[in-house]
């Protein structure tokens, strides 16, 4: 396995390249070429496909990119290029199974299989959004009181005491420890004081990773992401977020959002670009879990049919050919307090339980509006426990069924729902009762369509 | 949903204590009848799945219709379907316990599993002496097959006589906690699971809470369930604080078979029942059967093994709880019969879906009845049987091992001392004796000759 120093060494000294001729003439060429010679094609009448071999082609066109393309790194515009024992030598060493949080609270996350019948681990939150201080706590409490929630990845602040949390300023540490005050206390008030925590959501850099490295904040037991830039790039600040915290003893997670239209082209080229983002995650951030994100460029979410065909054959590519711990979002276009996000729960959900990842969400309306709370995510998880019960040709029906319930009428024009403040009375952190009767109404749905939710 | 048990421990429906046992007494009568839970002397560890289903269904109806009982404020403790039903559906179906290189993730066994056990070796609810405390705990941890270790308890702290609620039990429990620590220390095994320090009171147990020195994250504790289905608020209190600093809350039962259940299959589905409480009321993960026979003080004869195995599958078909039996031997240390007992309980919990805990020689009756031996010879034998040894199997081995001590235990009525660690166990080297030794040998020799998987 690569040191970091060698990793760093590598970077000053690869091949330099201008970025646009990165993304265009070596990105760009050797997707087009890759998705032509495995005859890669996405197909919405399959969103959760039973093509073994397609899955297996998706990994060999990755690996063959990732041997191709390396990665770029933007500080030295120098690019990493590995050898097939080097990305080999990845594999071998990624972990199948590792142990998060700590104490009565800690679980093993293992790398599923497609169609595997284990419980997957649920980790909840509204990842990835901007949270109010004003009811950060009581809305991480809402996740953490719910027993089928594993572990936590909730939102950042985007403002504290007023103040604005920009890029690269000081707020940045500000924000991301009083984040992780907020989730700690939040934790301990739930009787959970240690539950994994993905966190450090307040700061893009790694300022407030690196001002929340210790056990008031973030604990070894705990987790941060570190971005693949898109697409295949990195930077010294991820690098620095990444060496920093393993040398702490923390678990790095690779988080890898390419956008469906952009450089990697449509799903097809997208998918492959996933598989060559990992293998070279594994080796430059040393990452022991990967998070799957496709990002539409018009509707964000993953529920969509795109994403899902991406996050189905990604996982099931994943799951065949490594041992990588893969968690895929669910991020939805419709808000909580709205029917619709069940639909996309359900849709989501299905497809990536089934194809060899564990459900991570829900983020509702993209992340864009704290209109979120742990009823969702309880609904989200129960949905996912019964997704182990399900073949992919049947979950496939399940998934068009629910799909054509809200796409595109309702990812055109979501149903944004409601506040996090109007779904729960704040106080109790309970559910009002017009949300719960919603959520009561969609298990019932989910159940007559053959959901074997218990 | 949020089960809050201090609320119902408050706003339950009044009663006086012997009004519940006689409540329990009579819809466990009526429920042996309904669901038809038949003891048969024959099959001490029975194949049939619909006997385990119906168990179950026997120890969740009781549960909802007597509930359990708390103590302090002389309340019932009533649950709806709902709240049970959410409850035992969000149980993790692993855990992890202990830490580094002794991290082991326990999990929720199968009837005739392939999942190697976990075995938890301690002097179970035995007396051990102040002096002899260090030297004790060091003997049950340097055993092979061990993956956690528990403590005994404590019968002075210098020289002064522990009474129950007594300030001295947060020594006590300190110095449980102290002891065991330095003696995995001792034996290169620092970071191996602790699974109690073995105090009456329960705040005395937390002091025995620390990272350095005592009871760990990756620790867990005993909150006791009272004979039968009964709960105090200091036991609450015990669970809550264990819960808020992240510490695994083991559920310890202690159902006596001749009791308030009556022969075994009443004494079945209380076990069962309590195992639902344990879950309801302390919010915990891990499950100690330690059934007690009336006179033997065991569960190591032919009605308590039915029980341990019923239950066991019971638990294991229709749950996720992780349950362990806690073997409870008449015999002493230095006898024969003690490792037949020992390898009774240790097969019948292996293929009935339990993991492992004990011994508690001579029913934990004699201060310093306990060694190590007893504990290797379990842990041997629990995980030598996965994937060897079906019911059918396990169940005539067993019935061989107890033709071999079962006249003697109808006959004593009682327990059998056996000999002390003082006497079987040299105390500057912590080593067996040689004639405790041998007995051993000559058990397993006996025991592979039987048809037990044991590498000879």
């Amino acid at each position: 396995m690569f040191s970091f120093i060698d990793i760093l060494k590598r970077f000053e000294e690869g091949p330099y390249m201008e970025e646009k001729d990165f993304d265009i003439k070596i990105v760009y060429k050797n997707i087009k070429r890759l998705i032509k010679e495995y005859d890669i094609k996405y197909n919405p009448e399959e969103i959760i496909t039973v093509d073994n071999s397609l899955a297996d082609d998706v990994f060999k066109a990755g690996f063959e990119l990732a041997l191709e393309t390396g990665i770029y790194c933007l500080d030295t515009k120098r690019v990493l290029k590995f050898t097939e024992e080097e990305i080999k030598e990845g594999l071998k060493t990624a972990p199948a199974q590792i142990i998060i949080g700590e104490g009565r609270d800690s679980r093993v996350l293992y790398a599923r299989k497609i169609e595997d019948s284990r419980a997957p681990i649920i980790m909840g939150g509204q990842a990835g959004a901007p949270i109010p201080e004003e009811f950060y706590y009581q809305m991480a409490i809402s996740y953490m009181q719910e027993p089928i929630i594993d572990a936590i990845n909730h939102g950042g602040l985007a403002k504290v005491k007023g103040l604005e949390v920009k890029t690269r300023s000081p707020a940045e540490a500000i924000a991301t420890m009083m984040e992780l005050r907020y989730l700690r206390e939040a934790a301990r008030a739930s009787g959970r004081p240690g539950i994994h925590l993905l966190a450090a959501e307040s700061s893009v850099t790694c300022i407030g990773d690196l001002a929340a490295q210790s056990e008031e904040f973030l604990r070894k037991s705990d987790a941060h992401l570190i971005p693949i830039l898109n697409e295949v790039k990195t930077d010294y600040d991820r690098l620095t977020k990444a060496i920093t915290f393993k040398i702490y003893g923390g678990i790095n997670v690779a988080l890898v959002d390419p956008i469906i239209g952009g450089y990697f082209g449509g799903p097809e080229g997208v998918a492959i670009g996933f598989i060559a983002s990992y293998l070279m995650s594994r080796i430059i951030y040393q990452a022991d879990y990967y998070i799957i994100h496709p990002i539409h460029f018009k509707y964000v979410s993953t529920s969509v049919p795109e994403g899902m065909w991406i996050l189905n054959i990604v996982g099931q590519a994943m799951a065949r050919n490594t041992n990588f711990i893969l968690m895929g979002d669910v991020w939805t276009s419709n808000g909580a307090g709205s029917y619709e996000i069940f639909w996309e729960i359900i849709a989501n959900t299905i497809t990536n339980v089934v194809t060899g990842s564990h459900p991570l969400g829900v983020s509702a309306t993209n992340g864009k509006y704290p209109h979120a709370s742990g009823l969702e995510t309880r609904f989200m998880g129960e949905v996912a426990h019964a997704s182990t019960k399900l073949k992919r040709s049947d979950a496939n029906e399940i998934v068009k069924t629910f799909l054509r319930k809200y796409h595109p009428k309702r990812t055109e024009k979501p149903n944004i729902g409601k506040v996090f403040p109007e779904l729960y009375d704040v106080e109790t952190i309970k559910p009002k009762e017009w949300w719960l009767k919603l959520y009561e109404k969609a298990k019932k749905e989910a159940i007559d369509h053959g959901i074997k939710l218990e | 949903m949020y089960i809050d048990i201090i609320e119902k421990s408050e706003i339950g429906p009044y009663m006086e204590e012997h009004d519940f046992d006689k409540l329990l007494i009579k819809e466990v009568k009526e429920l042996i009848k309904a669901y038809d839970i038949n003891y048969d002397h024959e099959e001490i560890i029975p194949s049939d799945d619909t006997l385990a289903n119906d168990l179950w269904r026997a120890g969740y109806e009781l549960i909802l219709r007597v509930g359990g009982y708390n103590m302090s404020t002389r309340r019932r403790l009533v649950f709806t379907e709902e709240e049970i039903k959410h409850v035992l559906r969000n149980l993790p179906d692993k855990i992890i316990i202990g830490q580094g290189q002794f991290q082991k993730i326990m999990i929720h066994r199968n009837i005739e599993g392939y999942e190697e056990p976990i075995f938890e070796n301690g002097p179970s609810g035995t007396l051990v002496s102040e002096d002899i405390y260090f030297e004790t705990m060091i003997a049950m941890a340097q055993e092979d097959y061990i993956d956690a270790i528990g403590s005994g308890s404590l019968t002075t702290i210098r020289g002064r006589e522990i009474k129950v609620g007594s300030p001295l039990e947060v020594e006590a429990a300190i110095f449980i906690a102290l002891t065991t620590r330095k003696a995995l220390k001792m034996v290169n095994k620092d970071g191996l699971h602790i699974n109690d320090v073995a105090v009456t009171t329960p705040w005395a147990k937390i002091a025995a809470v620390s990272n350095d020195w005592g009871i760990r994250k990756s620790d867990s504790m005993l909150v006791a369930q009272m004979v039968e289905l009964k709960v105090t608020n200091e036991h609450i209190a015990l669970a809550k604080y264990m819960l808020n600093h992240g510490i695994i809350v083991a559920n310890l039962m202690t159902p006596i078979w001749g009791g308030y259940g009556g022969a075994s299959p009443g004494t079945a589905i209380i076990s069962v029942a309590e195992h639902i409480l344990g879950v309801l009321a302390y919010g915990a993960l891990k499950h100690y059967l330690s059934l007690t026979h009336m006179l033997n003080c065991n569960n190591t004869g032919r009605e308590t093994l039915w029980v341990i195995s019923t239950v066991g599958q019971a638990i294991a078909r229709n749950s996720k709880m992780i349950a362990l039996h806690d073997c409870y031997c008449a015999a002493g240390p230095g006898t024969k019969m003690l490792l037949y007992e020992v390898s009774a309980g240790a097969i019948t919990a292996c293929v009935s879906g339990l993991h492992g805990t004990g011994i508690g020689s001579a029913g934990g009756k004699y201060p310093d009845h306990a060694t190590g031996i007893e504990g290797r010879l379990y842990g041997e034998v629990i995980k030598s049987c996965v994937a060897k040894l079906k019911r059918k199997d396990a169940n005539d081995i067993v019935k061989l091992i107890l033709k071999k001590y079962e006249a003697k235990l109808n006959e004593v009525k009682g327990v059998i001392p056996g000999k002390s660690f003082r006497e079987l166990y040299d105390l500057r080297t912590i080593k067996p004796s040689r004639e405790w030794v041998n007995i051993y040998n000559e058990v397993r020799k006996e025991l592979a000759n039987l048809g037990l998987p044991l590498r000879i």
